[in-house]
């Protein structure tokens, strides 16, 4: 396994509008925490069976990062189950994965702690935090998560990681601008390159 | 594995590699970009200085700038 693995962080949230806030934030606190932010994302549109790639990220990543607050009807009247889908997938890895799948770590994030209860109540015991639709707050989960595996270093408090964000977050229509791009037209890709180079401090 | 799927390349990294940044280790991970992002990274290193200055700028003078997203 590439030794990439143990920073890997994989992102499994829904991928709209509505929750950009939240995922741009905690794309955002995965790299400013010192780890590798993963998602499907990443691959683009290339064309690739999405399920494939989401189980290979799953492989490389020893983290996951699971939301699962937007597991509610559609128009529909259907949930949307993607999210616990690939949870599931990662908790199996864990269970019967090799040695060093099986130190995977886990954080499951919703709007309310217990919400889960109501439609999966069989995860009781994971690491469940509530961001309670605030990407703040998300951004603090993330960071005392992780804070708890980044070896010998410790990780500022998640109102300093929040300032970073907002600081970032105020310069990302001028970075957009001076790559002649819109704001809204950003990639993840784009977006990744802006964060980390941004935490390099170059001046 | 689809036979149209182009299997990743992978290698294993150096203690020294390891103790990168995470930046560095991105950029290498991610070895198929096929998104959108293909502004080269220089420009992109550009922007970023030049942003972190007319930041700095703008604070010093009290101008704010055009494009900094109001709080």
């Amino acid at each position: 396994m590439d030794a990439s693995y143990n920073k890997n962080v994989f992102i499994n949230c829904p991928f709209n509008e509505g929750y950009d806030p939240i995922f741009y934030a905690i794309v955002f606190a995965v790299a400013d925490c010192g780890f590798t932010p993963r998602c499907a994302l990443e691959m683009g549109d290339s064309g690739h069976n999405r399920f494939d790639n989401i189980k290979r990220l799953i492989e490389e990543s020893k983290f996951g990062v699971h939301d699962i607050s937007r597991t509610e009807l559609d128009n529909n009247d259907l949930p949307r189950f993607n999210m616990p889908l690939e949870l599931g997938v990662f908790i199996g890895a864990r269970k019967f994965g090799s040695s060093l799948h099986k130190k995977k770590k886990i954080l499951i994030l919703d709007t309310h702690k217990y919400r889960y209860q109501k439609f999966m109540s069989d995860i009781a015991g994971q690491d469940i935090r509530s961001h309670a639709n605030q990407a703040s707050q998300a951004i603090t989960c993330i960071r005392d998560f992780l804070n708890d595996f980044a070896g010998q270093k410790t990780i500022p408090g998640g109102k300093n990681v929040n300032n970073r964000y907002e600081q970032f977050q105020q310069a990302l229509p001028g970075l957009c601008h001076k790559v002649k791009m819109q704001v809204e037209e950003k990639t993840y890709n784009d977006y990744c390159r802006f964060v980390f180079e941004w935490m390099k401090g170059a001046d | 594995m689809p036979a149209t799927q182009k299997k990743p390349v992978t290698r294993n990294l150096t203690q020294a590699e390891i103790d990168e940044p995470p930046e560095e280790l991105w950029t290498r991970v991610i070895q198929e970009p096929v998104g959108k992002g293909t502004i080269p990274i220089a420009e992109i290193r550009r922007a970023v200085r030049e942003v972190k200055k007319e930041m700095r700028d703008a604070e010093k003078s009290g101008i704010p700038l055009k494009w900094l997203k109001k709080k």
